[in-house]
């Protein structure tokens, strides 16, 4: 048999991947859904990644756009309609066979669908949906899929597309109205929120349903994520940090992303091209992120109007750590977990553990050592049987500077120039425990757990 | 007199069959756990003072002791044992077996004594093949052959196909798939709408690389061509990609078969 070579495609895949390359998020995470023994495909809680590439990001998705073909022009965007670049765009049919063709290779996760808008929102999330429909049902596909709402689009198709998919996301795109309005004259900040607001209206109502009726179907059941770009315009990052606090709080939002600016259109609105994406300023409010969900800090505690943005220098743990030493040492063996999560060198799969074992026996610093506590950041606020690891001078100045001294691996032209390169690690949200909620209590009753 | 007691060790078949009936053997023996050792064979190191005793593999008996740790401590202490047993360790006899002691006197409970080194030790092993499990869950990859049977090639440092296939089982159910362990010359068969067959040694008659299917080709290039698109080279990252995605997992991922030449030495 001769290889058919489709290089069409090949083609349309090269530029539709290429486009959709800035939107950041690629994780498959948040279900848990047995495929039942037909069709294709299911998901894990913990999402898998695939592969990885060049610049170190998990690819586990299928990462595309419907088109590229767009008729807004966003001054930061690749494919505004004022740029001159290759245009393309996928039928759902061929969407369908490159999905399926790369699940059952093992290439993929599912599907993460997105688009330029096309003629009119509306039209464009028709497509989306004819295209995730046919996946669903002529392919039976089972594993997981991700879509863009898409601003302005009619309610009733971003409800019928919410029923089909795993997760949704409206992108917030800047951080500020203000800076909206200056950079994406298409998109008011009113018109992003609506759709934010209706999935989220949608998902918990339909959580009661599939909490008491075995059989409803759930509405977007990983939850919906927003992305920012950071770095695009003048905002702090406290500003943005509170943005992500109202969204995780009034939202429900399961992930808010970040994503530095990367300089590829020339308008005297936007940084110049060339200039370094401020990746490490992205790495601190991805580390902040964690610490507004996990660790139960509030924005307001790691940043304030006099000091709006992160120490680049220091992670904003031990930032605010250093800068609250009137809350430690505090004892291993008897602080509650909250209060061990508060302690640089401790993370959340470390602290679990400390709460497991210590119920069975006295630990030592070499227990936590064996535990994973990282204990040359931890040695500083801790103590175990009241006693410390090493005596040290308990000391804002000594120990940074002692914090400092050891430390991630930091550029050498950091401390000249301030804000420029480190890559992140983007890591995902791997074994998280969702707390248990009301619907989870009934889902008991009626057996469904 | 019982100082004078020599050293038994237990060599078994390195299977988690094989170890659990040097468990059964070594708990049924009443000679003493202070004096028996869990070697994992097919070689074990003896000395003047011990005599090796090697064990039978028989499923029966390891049966019962999968059942008794089940009842007798927990679900997830047979699931720990079970990925330590197929962990790629010359010790991992020892560890499981020093571990049941302790649980089977203490119950479940013995799992959260994470500062104790024999509980320790079994987690430290189970994390290690269930780590390994979950990344050849993402990086194994199928070919599609001609009579559309899918087919994938795995090499990994512990002995993970059985979890792999559990994973594929409920994954890919009305595909005919086959998972080949290069290395240790075994597969892992699964029909359309069955459970999965393990075979060890099978007889291909046919070199399957030369059986691929027409459409292969299109696929594996359609995959290059987006994993090459899908990465911004402003935040280009060689080393963050390495660490993510070891070396030795390069080998049969198709969008790493360039590197996987360009890296290798010239001997």
């Amino acid at each position: 048999m001769k290889a058919i070579w489709d290089s069409q495609l090949n083609e349309k895949l090269h530029i539709l991947a290429d486009a959709a390359k800035y939107d950041v998020a690629c994780t498959s995470s948040g279900v848990d859904r047995k495929n039942g023994s037909s069709g294709t495909g299911n998901t894990t809680a913990c999402g898998i990644c695939h592969s990885f590439s060049a610049d170190g990001r998990c690819i586990s998705l299928l990462k595309i756009l419907l088109t590229n073909e767009c008729c807004y022009d966003c001054v930061y965007c690749v494919n505004r309609v004022s740029n001159d670049v290759p245009r393309a765009t996928f039928s759902p049919e061929e969407i369908c066979t490159l999905t399926m063709g790369f699940y059952r290779r093992n290439y993929i996760e599912g599907l993460f669908l997105s688009s330029a808008v096309y003629r009119n929102p509306s039209y464009t999330m028709e497509l989306i949906y004819e295209t995730v429909f046919r996946l669903r049902t002529v392919y039976d596909f089972r594993g997981y899929i991700h879509v863009k709402a898409i601003p302005g689009a009619d309610p009733q198709l971003i409800r019928k597309t919410g029923f089909l998919v795993d997760r949704m996301s409206c992108n917030l795109e800047l951080p500020t109205a203000e800076g909206l309005r200056r950079l994406a004259p298409n998109k008011p900040r009113s018109q992003l929120l609506r759709p934010m607001r209706q999935i989220q209206q949608q998902i918990t109502e339909t959580k009661h349903e599939v909490a008491v009726y075995r059989h409803a179907k759930p509405f977007v059941p990983a939850g919906q994520s927003t992305q920012m770009i950071v770095g695009a315009t003048g905002e702090s990052d406290y500003q943005i940090m509170n943005v992500s606090e109202a969204l995780y709080g009034r939202f429900k939002m399961k992930r808010v992303f970040y994503s530095a600016y990367v300089g590829i259109n020339e308008d005297s609105r936007l940084p110049a091209v060339g200039t370094m994406p401020p990746l490490l300023r992205e790495h601190r409010l991805y580390q902040a992120d964690w610490l507004m969900r996990f660790y139960g800090f509030k924005a307001a505690e790691l940043l304030s109007e006099n000091r709006p943005n992160f120490n680049l220098l220091l992670d904003p743990k031990c930032d605010w750590a250093v800068r609250h030493l009137e809350t430690f040492p505090i004892e291993v063996m008897t602080a509650d977990y909250y209060r061990l999560l508060r302690v640089p060198g401790i993370g959340v799969t470390s602290a679990r553990r400390i709460c497991r074992a210590r119920r069975y026996g006295r630990l030592q610093f070499d227990d936590l050592k064996k535990m994973g506590v990282v204990l040359k950041r931890a040695m500083y606020f801790i103590t175990c049987q009241g006693r410390v690891y090493m005596p040290f001078k308990m000391q804002e100045s000594f120990i940074t500077t002692n914090l400092l001294g050891l430390k991630e691996r930091l550029p050498e032209n950091l401390v000249r120039t301030e804000d420029t390169f480190r890559q992140l690690n983007l890591f995902d949200d791997f074994h998280l425990q969702m707390p248990v909620e009301q619907e989870d209590r009934i889902k008991v009753l009626t057996g469904q757990l | 007199m019982g100082q004078n007691k020599r050293m038994r060790i237990l060599m078994c078949h390195n299977s988690t069959e094989g170890i659990l009936c040097g468990v059964y053997e070594a708990f049924t023996s009443r000679y003493g756990h202070a004096y028996q050792k869990l070697a994992v064979g097919p070689y074990a190191n003896g000395d003047l003072f011990s005599d090796i005793y090697s064990v039978k593999v028989d499923t029966e008996k390891a049966e019962r002791v999968v059942k008794a740790i089940v009842n007798k401590i927990s679900e997830e202490a047979w699931y720990r044992v079970h990925l330590a047993a197929e962990a790629d360790s010359r010790d991992k006899g020892e560890i499981i077996y020093r571990f049941l002691i302790l649980a089977f006197a203490n119950g479940s409970r013995v799992l959260n004594a994470m500062s104790v080194p024999e509980v320790m030790g079994l987690h430290k092993l189970s994390r290690s093949v269930s780590r390994e499990t979950q990344h050849l869950c993402g990086f194994l990859r199928f070919q599609e052959l001609q009579n559309h049977i899918l087919y994938a090639r795995l090499v990994s440092r512990h002995h993970v196909g059985i979890f792999l296939a559990e994973h594929f089982q409920d994954r890919l159910p009305m595909e005919n798939w086959v998972i080949h362990d290069v290395d240790r010359d075994e597969i892992w068969v699964h029909r359309s709408g069955r459970e999965w067959l393990y075979i060890r040694h099978p007889d291909f008659k046919q070199d399957p690389q030369t059986m691929l299917s027409a459409s292969e080709y299109e696929f594996t290039e359609w995959w290059k061509t987006f994993t090459e698109s899908i990465a911004i080279l402003e935040r280009k990252n060689p080393k963050l990609q390495m660490q993510m995605l070891p070396k030795r997992y390069w080998k049969y991922m198709p969008e790493m078969e360039v590197h996987v030449g360009a890296h290798r030495p010239t001997t």
